[in-house]
């Protein structure tokens, strides 16, 4: 299990549970309206199918198979970025604050790119981790957080950072 | 840590619903009712009910049908062979020895007992009934048994016939407001 050493263990108090899916939702989405109406719905199916949110592993779960579920039937129309065409860039002219370059960067990123980095770089899980909770491999889930992170440094002009120190969990 | 996910945490610690989009989630999680195999009393209420319907089917089902248990009775007690309280080739005989006995005995139709001889009598009980049990025996010395008992309510829906029992018959018939049955 991730091992959430990064974020206070809050799972116990149900708002603090919403907001966190809700981040989880908008890494998915990357709309507002649409991770609210996820998260909701995640929370109304978890209450009914289980009795209620158990943890943060269940809603995520919840969250993410809504959100795929949707996709197949169109309720959610994802824009892929097309790779090789020109990666993200943050226009600084227009954007003075960087959670606003941010935004724009993290929107030209593949959906599958923006769960993992958000998955690793905000909630902690390792790359094994964000495997199991996706059901991808994990060669898969590390080119993910491999390409998100170029892409959003050489936009951000930052360094992507180093392999061990992006995870910091992973076993050696 | 360093600066990339430090201002992607950042960018995400920005985002957050509105407490009122927060309590409204909650609230409408809390309208929503668990499936009943989750609700402890749902499950116990449902489990009671399948329990009584369960011993109602019990309850009602039908008994074997009445002639099957006087058949069954009758062949229960014929198989015994119990000795007779009197020896003697007579109805009346038995009648008069048998005074507990408030109904006659002797059939009005003779011809079910053709080729049978009275061996004697005794006292014997069909179903709870206070009944007479004649044993007879035929030319080639087989014996067989007479019950007779009053049609009471309970004996009313008797169906006469011949019923078939391990290695022999019961023949029922109704006469004169009586029940017979011939074991053999």
């Amino acid at each position: 299990m991730p091992d959430n050493s990064l974020l206070p263990s809050k799972d116990s108090d149900p708002a603090f549970l919403v907001q966190a899916g809700y981040r989880y939702a908008l890494s998915l989405t990357h709309h507002h309206y649409d991770a609210e109406d996820l998260v909701q719905q995640a929370w109304m199916k978890c209450q009914h199918r289980y009795g209620g949110v158990k943890n943060r592993t269940l809603l995520y779960t919840t969250i993410r198979h809504l959100f795929y579920d949707q996709c197949r039937r169109g309720k959610i129309v994802v824009f892929e970025s097309i790779d090789g065409h020109p990666e993200p860039q943050a226009d600084h002219s227009q954007h003075t604050h960087a959670s606003a370059d941010l935004d724009v960067l993290l929107a030209g990123l593949r959906t599958e790119e923006r769960e993992a980095i958000f998955l690793n770089a905000v909630e902690g899980y390792t790359a094994r981790e964000i495997a199991e909770q996706t059901g991808s491999p994990r060669n898969t889930i590390l080119s993910h957080l491999h390409r998100a992170r170029h892409k959003l440094a050489r936009a951000l002009g930052c360094e992507p950072g180093r392999m061990d120190a992006d995870f910091p969990n992973e076993e050696k | 840590m360093n600066d990339l996910d430090q201002k992607i945490r950042d960018y995400y610690q920005s985002q957050s619903l509105s407490d009122d989009s927060v309590a409204r989630i909650l609230e409408t999680g809390q309208l929503v009712r668990p499936p009943f195999w989750r609700q402890p009393a749902l499950l116990a209420f449902a489990a009671s009910i399948v329990l009584v319907i369960g011993i109602s089917l019990l309850w009602l089902r039908p008994g074997p049908a009445i002639e099957v248990a006087v058949a069954g009775d009758v062949w229960k007690n014929h198989q015994k062979q119990l000795a007779p309280e009197i020896t003697t080739s007579s109805f009346a005989e038995i009648q008069s020895a048998l005074p507990r006995l408030e109904f006659p005995i002797a059939p009005t139709q003779r011809e079910m007992l053709a080729g049978m001889e009275i061996v004697g009598g005794r006292y014997c009980s069909i179903l709870g009934e206070l009944a007479a049990q004649i044993s007879l025996v035929d030319a080639a010395g087989e014996s067989g048994t007479l019950y007779v008992a009053p049609l009471t309510e309970a004996l009313s829906e008797i169906i006469p016939g011949v019923y078939r029992l391990e290695n022999g018959t019961v023949q029922i018939w109704t006469d004169a407001h009586r029940v017979f049955a011939l074991a053999r």
